[in-house]
C-alpha cells in the first residue's frame, strides 16, 4: 500500500525573465483524490500543471513523485510515471484522423492495426458515455469534439495521475456531467485527479481538496467541506476570506430597452445549414435580431452552432437561404467578410487559438488585427504603431489583462487574459451586429461578469448581439430570447421571459 | 511591429527545458551531426590531396579579406540581395516560392526584348523602363502560379518549380532563335547599347549602379513588410492563415499579390544582373540564383534589414570557393558540400544563440 503523497511541489517557483509565474508554492496530492485548483485568469493554474506534467521545469523547488525526486525534462518523463496531462489548448494534429491522433506518441513503431485501434476507442469512448467516430478528421470536430478526444487520450494512457485543465469549460452540461462520473469511477481505482477550473459548482460537485491561487502564490490549500462557494469567491479575488465582494453581474437591466428598433439588423430566411463533412446540421431555420437585442443560441454544441455562426460572418457558404444584414444591400454572401466586418460586424470566435489570434504575435497586434482598415490605426496603408499600442496600453488597463504589456506575445498569456483581448478587440468602434461565440468560456468568475456586463452595455447602446452559449444560467443572466438548435430543428425563437429552462432543456434534449 | 522577430524570440523561451547548462537533445544532435560533418569533410578535402586548414583559409581569404574579392563578392550579392528580398515577403506569407529562378529569367527575356524601343530615350529613362518591364515579366510569371494555387488548390511549390523548367527551356529557344546575336555563334542576345547598360560605381570593380537599386529595394522591402497593413497582412497569413481569414482579410488576393511581388523582385534581379555586368541575355547568365536566394532569406531569417548581409556571405563564400576550385587540387563539387557545411555551421550557432 502507498502512503504519502504521489505527487508533492515543495517550494517551487517558476519565473519567465522577469515574470514570477509561482512563487514559492508547496501542495501535496494523495492518492485516490480529485483535487480542485481554483484561482482567477493568469493566476498560475496552467503554469503548476505544466510543471507537473513535464512540459516545463520549474525554476525553483522540487517535485516529487511517490516521494522520489523527479526532474521531467519531457512530457515523456511525465507520462513514464504515469502522469497523464489534458491541457487547456489541446495538442492535436487537425489533418490526421482521430485514431491516428490517438496512435500519435503510443502506438509501438510498425505497422498501425487500425482496426484493433478504432475498437479500442470506441470501447473507451462507450465507457466514458460519448460517441466518436474514430475516423474523423480532428480538424472537421468543434472545440467540444476535440477536448472528448484530448480526455479520452489521456484515459487510454491509464494513468496513475490525471491532470485537467479546464476540461469542463467547453463541453456541454451533459458531456461534463458524463466526464465528471468518469472521474468519479477512476478515483475509485485509487487514481488521482488534478482538476483545474472556474466553476465553483464542479469543484463542491467531485472534488476532495482545494487549492486557491492568486497571482501565482498559493492562498490556501484544505478540505473542499471546509468551505462556502462566497469563501473561494473571496480568497481567490482578494486572497482572504469573506472580503466584501463587488456585487453580482448585471441586476438583469429592463428588456425592452429603449435602444431595441424594429427593423431588424440581421434577418435569417429558410437557412439550411451543413456540416463540414455534408451532413445537415440544421434542415431550416428563420429568425430576425433587432437592434437593441440579444439572441442567445442554445444547444449542444455541434447542432449547427458554428455553421450559423460562421455563415453570419460571410465565412461560408450556405446552399440554401437567405441572410440580410442591414448594414449591406442585397445577399449577405455577396460580401466579403472584410466588407461586412467594415460594415459594423464584429466576431467573438469559438476556437480562440485557432481562429482568433495569432500566438507569437503581440497584444498590441492581435488587436490591429481586427481593425486593419480603422483610420486610427492605419493611415495610407502605413501602420500607426504609437495609436496601436496606445489603444493596447488601455485595454489592457480597461480588461485587467494580465500582462508585462502591450508588446508581449500573446501566447505568453494565461487563456482567459488571451480571450479579454479579443473581446476588447471585437468590443471596440461599437459593432451593430455582434457575433459572440462563449464569449465568457475560460474567463474568471469576475472577467464573466465583465463580460456579460459589456455584452448588456453594447445591447442597450443598440448593438443586435447573437450570443452562442452552452451556459443557461449565461443566457437567463442576459438574453432577451433564446432559439435552440438539436436534431436539425431550429426551437424557438421565445422571449426569456415566457420559457423555462424546463422547456429548453427538453428542447436541447430534442424534444 | 515585427511579427518574424516577435516569432523568433517565442521559439527561444518556448523550449521544453531552458536550462543553460543543459544542451536539448536537438542541440546535441546538431552538435554530433556538424562534427562529424566537418571530420567527413576534413577526411575528403585530405583524400582530395589538400590540407583542410589550407583550403579553409583559402576560400575566408579571398571571399572576404583581399580588396579583389571582396568586389566580387559583392557584385555577386546584389541580385541575390534582390531575389531574397522577395523571397522573403513570401515566405513570411507562408508562401513557398521556388520559382525565382523562372520569373528571373522570363522577366529578364521580357525586358530584354523591350531593349530597342527604348534605346533612343534619354539616359536613365530607358533603363527604368527596362527596371520596370522586367518586374512586370516577373510578376507575370509568379501570378501564374499564384493564379493556380487560388483558382485550383494547386501547390506553389510544385507549380513554381515546374514553371522554372518551362521559363528555362523558352529562354534557351529565345536566345537560340528570335532574340539571338546576329552573329548566331552563341545562345545569347547582341550586346545592349552603352545607354542602356548600368554605370560601373567604383573604378576596378564590377559593382555597377545596381547596388543603389539593391538597397533601396532594401529600405522599401523592409518598409512594406514591417510598417504597413499589407506587410502586416501577410505575416499574420503566414502565422495562422485561419487567424487571417476570420479578421476578413482574403488569403487568395494576398497569396497571387505575393507572387507576383516576389516574381517583380527576382524579374528585377535578372535585368540589374543582364545591365551591370553582362551586357547581354546569355543562357544560364545567372545559374541558381533563385535557389541559393533561398538559403540568403532563411539565413536572414526573413529579415530584409539582414538581407544584403547574408548575401554579401553568400557571395562572399562564392567567390572563396571559385578560388579554391582555381588554386587546389579540390574539384568544385566538393567545394558546395563545404560551402554548405559553412552555411549549416552558421545555422546551428544562431539556433544554439537562441536557445541560450
Ligand atoms: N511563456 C511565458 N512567458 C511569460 N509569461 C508567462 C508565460 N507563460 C505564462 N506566463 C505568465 O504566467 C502567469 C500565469 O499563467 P497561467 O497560464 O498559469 O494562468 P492560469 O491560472 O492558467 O490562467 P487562466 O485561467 O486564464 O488559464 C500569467 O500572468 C502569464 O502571463
Ligand atoms: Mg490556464
Amino acid at each position: 500500500m502507498i502512503s504519502g503523497p504521489i505527487l508533492a511541489l515543495d517550494g517551487v517557483s517558476k519565473s519567465y525573465g522577469d515574470v514570477l509565474a509561482i512563487d514559492d508554492v508547496s501542495l501535496n496530492i494523495a492518492v485516490g483524490e480529485v483535487f480542485a485548483l481554483i484561482g482567477e485568469n493568469g493566476a498560475g493554474k496552467s503554469t503548476i500543471v505544466k510543471m507537473m506534467s513535464g512540459e516545463i521545469a520549474p525554476s525553483r523547488g522540487t517535485i516529487r513523485v511517490l516521494g522520489e525526486k523527479v526532474a521531467f525534462s519531457s512530457p515523456r518523463d511525465a507520462l513514464a510515471r504515469g502522469i497523464s496531462v489534458v491541457h487547456q489548448h489541446y495538442a492535436l494534429v487537425p489533418d490526421f484522423t482521430v485514431a491516428e491522433n490517438f496512435a500519435l506518441g503510443t502506438a509501438p513503431l510498425g505497422r498501425l492495426d487500425r482496426s484493433a485501434l478504432n475498437r479500442r476507442i470506441r470501447t473507451l469512448a462507450a465507457s466514458v458515455g460519448v460517441e466518436i467516430d474514430p475516423d474523423a478528421l480532428v480538424g472537421s470536430l468543434d472545440v467540444a469534439g476535440q477536448q472528448k478526444i484530448e480526455i479520452l487520450k489521456a484515459l487510454a494512457r491509464e494513468p496513475r495521475f490525471l491532470i485537467l485543465d479546464e476540461p469542463a469549460a467547453v463541453l456541454s452540461p451533459e458531456d461534463a456531467d458524463r466526464l465528471f462520473l468518469a472521474i468519479e469511477r477512476i478515483r475509485r481505482q485509487g487514481i488521482s485527479v488534478v482538476l483545474v477550473t472556474h466553476r465553483l459548482a464542479d469543484v463542491f460537485r467531485i472534488c476532495d481538496r482545494v487549492a486557491v491561487m492568486r497571482m501565482g502564490r498559493l492562498v490556501v490549500e484544505g478540505d473542499v467541506t471546509n468551505f462556502a462557494p462566497e469563501d473561494l469567491i473571496s480568497l481567490m479575488m482578494t486572497g482572504e476570506r469573506g472580503a466584501a465582494l463587488p456585487s453580482q453581474p448585471c441586476a438583469r437591466a429592463a428588456t425592452a430597452t429603449a435602444a431595441r428598433g424594429d427593423t431588424p439588423v440581421l434577418q435569417v430566411r429558410d437557412l439550411e445549414l451543413h456540416r463540414a463533412n455534408g451532413s445537415v446540421a440544421v434542415r431550416s431555420m428563420s429568425f430576425d435580431l433587432a437592434a437593441g437585442e440579444i439572441l442567445a443560441v442554445a444547444g449542444v454544441e455541434g447542432n449547427g452552432q458554428t455553421e450559423l455562426v460562421r455563415s453570419i460572418a460571410g465565412l461560408e457558404r450556405q446552399a440554401c437561404g437567405s441572410i440580410g444584414f442591414s448594414a449591406l444591400e442585397g445577399e449577405l454572401s455577396s460580401h466579403s467578410p472584410q466588407a461586412l466586418r467594415q460594415a459594423g460586424l464584429a466576431h467573438v470566435p469559438e476556437d480562440r487559438i485557432h481562429d482568433g489570434i495569432v500566438l507569437t504575435q503581440s497584444l498590441a497586434e492581435n488587436l490591429l488585427l481586427g481593425h486593419l482598415h480603422h483610420p486610427a490605426f492605419v493611415r495610407k496603408g502605413v501602420i500607426r504603431r504609437d495609436s496601436v499600442v496606445r489603444q493596447t496600453t488601455q485595454v489592457i488597463q480597461d480588461y485587467g489583462i494580465r500582462t508585462t504589456g502591450p508588446m508581449q506575445p500573446i501566447g505568453r498569456l494565461s487563456g482567459g487574459n488571451q480571450q479579454k483581448l479579443v473581446l476588447a478587440r471585437e468590443f471596440m468602434n461599437d459593432p451593430c451586429l455582434l457575433l459572440a461565440a462563449h464569449p465568457s468560456r475560460g474567463l474568471d468568475i469576475r472577467t464573466s461578469a465583465l463580460v456579460q456586463g459589456l455584452l448588456i452595455e453594447h445591447r442597450d447602446r443598440g448593438a443586435a448581439i447573437l450570443l452562442v452559449s452552452a451556459d443557461l444560467d449565461e443566457i437567463w443572466a442576459i438574453a432577451d430570447r433564446v432559439i435552440v438548435l438539436s436534431d436539425t430543428r431550429m426551437h424557438g425563437p421565445v422571449p426569456i421571459h415566457e420559457t423555462t429552462r424546463q422547456e429548453v432543456g427538453a428542447w436541447m434534449a430534442g424534444h | 511591429m515585427d511579427g518574424r522577430a516577435l516569432n523568433d524570440s517565442t521559439q527561444a523561451s518556448a523550449g521544453h527545458t531552458s536550462t543553460a547548462r543543459r544542451l536539448s537533445p536537438e542541440a546535441r544532435a546538431a552538435i554530433l551531426t556538424l562534427v562529424g560533418g566537418a571530420l567527413a569533410l576534413a577526411g575528403l578535402i585530405l583524400l582530395a590531396g589538400e590540407s583542410p586548414a589550407r583550403v579553409l583559409t583559402l576560400m575566408l581569404r579571398e571571399g572576404f579579406l583581399t580588396l579583389n574579392g571582396l568586389g566580387a563578392a559583392a557584385t555577386r550579392a546584389i541580385p541575390l540581395c534582390l531575389i531574397a528580398l522577395g523571397l522573403a515577403a513570401s515566405f513570411r506569407a507562408g508562401i513557398y516560392n521556388i520559382g525565382a529562378d523562372g520569373q528571373l529569367a522570363v522577366g529578364t527575356a521580357v525586358a530584354v526584348a523591350c531593349a530597342g524601343s527604348v534605346a533612343g530615350l534619354p539616359f536613365g529613362t530607358g533603363i527604368a523602363l527596362l527596371l520596370i518591364a522586367a518586374m512586370l515579366g516577373g510578376a507575370a510569371w509568379g501570378a501564374v502560379a499564384g493564379l493556380l494555387k487560388v483558382r485550383f488548390g494547386a501547390n506553389e511549390i510544385v507549380t513554381t518549380i515546374m514553371l522554372n523548367y518551362i521559363a528555362a527551356n523558352v529562354i534557351g529557344w529565345l536566345v537560340r532563335g528570335p532574340i539571338q546575336e546576329p552573329m548566331r555563334m552563341f545562345p545569347r542576345t547582341a550586346r545592349l547599347p552603352e545607354i542602356l547598360r548600368l554605370p560601373i560605381l567604383f573604378e576596378g570593380t564590377r559593382i555597377s549602379a545596381g547596388l543603389i537599386v539593391a538597397l533601396l529595394a532594401v529600405v522599401i522591402l523592409w518598409f512594406l513588410l514591417t510598417r504597413t497593413r499589407y506587410g502586416f497582412s501577410l505575416a499574420v497569413m503566414g502565422l495562422n492563415s485561419s487567424a487571417a481569414r476570420f479578421s476578413g482579410l482574403s488569403r487568395g488576393r494576398l497569396t497571387g499579390g505575393v507572387l507576383a511581388l516576389s516574381g517583380a523582385m527576382a524579374g528585377l534581379a535578372g535585368i540589374v544582373e543582364v545591365l551591370g555586368l553582362h551586357g547581354r541575355l546569355q543562357e544560364g547568365f545567372a545559374p541558381g540564383f533563385g535557389i541559393t536566394a533561398i538559403t540568403v532569406a532563411l539565413l536572414a531569417r526573413l529579415n530584409p534589414l539582414l538581407i544584403p548581409v547574408a548575401a554579401l556571405g553568400l557571395g562572399g563564400l562564392y567567390v572563396g570557393s571559385a578560388a579554391v576550385a582555381r588554386d587546389t587540387a579540390v574539384p568544385f563539387p566538393l567545394v558546395s558540400i563545404i560551402e554548405a557545411a559553412v552555411i549549416f555551421g552558421f545555422l546551428l550557432i544562431s539556433v544554439l544563440r537562441r536557445k541560450a
